[in-house]
């Protein structure tokens, strides 16, 4: 281990710390945690009970069956934390379920640092085979449809889960290989059937690779919560070529169009189809999406993962008030959240 | 001319007569080069900006839909301007420089 619990605690506080200081107080169709602040207690300690079950019962190379990626964790953290405080858990244990929490995220990440500006999950020599091995779409019209692509798919992934788009798409990089950064987007788990009945989810793309190139210029960071920051030069107009794979295998320039049709219009359907929802529906199918998300782990264990029913009945019971207000738009937001999720000084 | 300030969410200039979108609806009205203005957030707007050459948003950060997808998509956005929708008519011309947060409306 390169840094000691305290450091760990400290760096994961600053992973979680930046992307809620930057998140938008408004969010479509609304905002998660004004439904699931009124059942976080009972979803974080199912969770840290399914994570110990897990560690203590499980040889952790098996571990990724159950947690593929650790943004599964990752983008639950502060919900998880939040409802372990509701739970009223005392502050040294909640830092050591921050610390297993931790230790799993490093363990499925094969690394002992924790990253909160890039995602780095791709082996070196599968980036220099993706950079040397195809021919890239280099014209660019395909680049900017391919990049297109891409961010039709995220907003698909949003309109199937939310902000649980993790379960859909997950960015990594930026990988640097012979002076060039590289970007690759994933995108799966287009047939949402446990979730959702009633759209046009039947597809025959099971699976979506994108991979892009840019020149060093380019200033790409990925932060813990896998949101993408650009700044300084034009993403698209330093992107020198990509590759897109679908169903994992190298597909024409053509394809890119057939699937932005393809998805455009379940974007469109989609879309219609939660517009028409009350909240009530609503608030229920987020109680349905936040257990999903941890789907892969109950899955594993061969528990049931839907949620207890007791979250309806609180859900039906509760006034919920969507507040537009923001909550950390002070010049201290960042280094108030900081202090709210360091655990470091009760281990 | 008058100019309004925002906030940058993603860098870039363009100029073009705008489409103000309140929905799904809308998406039909865009057209190639236009610059759209919305009121919040929403994962549709992908579609109308690809078509699009840039975009203006009442409410928004860095981390908003709009902010990722025009980031992402290489075209400038600004957002935090009050009342953004209402005071700018479809077929306005205006510039938008997404590298300061400024919003140009030309009479």
């Amino acid at each position: 281990m390169s840094i000691n619990n305290k450091q760990l605690l400290i760096e994961f506080s600053k992973a979680i710390a930046v992307p809620l200081y930057n998140t938008d107080a408004i969010k479509w169709p609304i905002r998660s945690s004004h439904v699931i602040s009124v059942v976080n207690d009972i979803y974080a300690v199912e969770y840290l009970n399914q994570l110990r079950e897990l560690v203590c019962n499980y040889n952790p190379q098996v571990w990724k069956q159950a947690i593929p990626s650790s943004l599964i964790l990752w983008r639950m953290i502060h919900h998880i934390i939040n409802g372990l405080e509701k739970a009223n858990l005392s502050k040294q244990e909640i830092a050591e379920d921050c610390l297993l929490m931790v230790d799993i995220i490093r363990y499925i990440d094969n690394n002992d640092e924790l990253y909160s500006h890039n995602h780095l999950i791709t082996s070196t020599s599968e980036i220099e085979y993706l950079s040397c091995k195809y021919y890239r779409i280099c014209e660019n019209e395909y680049k900017i449809q391919l990049i297109s692509l891409a961010t039709l798919l995220w907003a698909y992934a949003e309109s199937l889960y939310f902000q649980g788009r993790e379960i859909c798409c997950e960015y990594h990089g930026p990988y640097r290989f012979n002076g060039e950064i590289v970007v690759i987007r994933d995108f799966a788990n287009f047939m949402p059937i446990d979730l959702w009945e009633n759209g046009n989810y039947d597809t025959k793309i099971r699976s979506i690779r994108i991979v892009t190139f840019h020149k060093e210029n380019v200033n790409l960071t990925i932060d813990a919560f896998n949101n993408v920051n650009i700044t300084g030069e034009n993403f698209v107009d330093f992107c020198t070529g990509g590759l897109l794979f679908i169903n994992n295998k190298i597909a024409s320039k053509e394809e890119i169009i057939v699937a932005m049709e393809e998805f455009s219009q379940k974007l469109e359907c989609q879309l219609g189809l939660v517009n028409l929802m009350s909240s009530d529906e609503l608030y229920r199918k987020y109680a349905y999406i936040f257990w999903y998300r941890k789907k892969s782990l109950a899955d594993f264990l061969g528990q049931e993962w839907t949620p207890p029913s007791k979250v309806f009945d609180i859900l039906s019971n509760v006034k919920i008030e969507p507040s537009a207000k923001s909550n950390y738009r002070t010049a201290e937001g960042i280094q108030y959240l900081e202090r709210k999720y360091d655990y470091s000084i009760f281990i | 001319m008058i100019s309004y300030n925002g906030i940058a969410v993603s860098s870039g200039i363009a100029r073009s007569k705008v489409k103000v979108l309140n929905d799904v609806n809308d998406f039909g009205k865009v057209e190639v080069g236009d610059i759209i203005i919305v009121y919040k957030s929403f994962p549709g707007w992908v579609i109308p900006l690809m078509k699009a050459s840039g975009m203006i948003c009442e409410i928004g950060g860095a981390l908003s839909h709009i902010g990722i997808l025009c980031r992402e998509s290489g075209k400038p956005c600004v957002s935090g301007i009050s009342d953004v929708c209402s005071i700018i008519k479809d077929g306005t011309d205006v510039m938008i420089d997404g590298n300061i947060g400024k919003v140009y409306v030309y009479k």
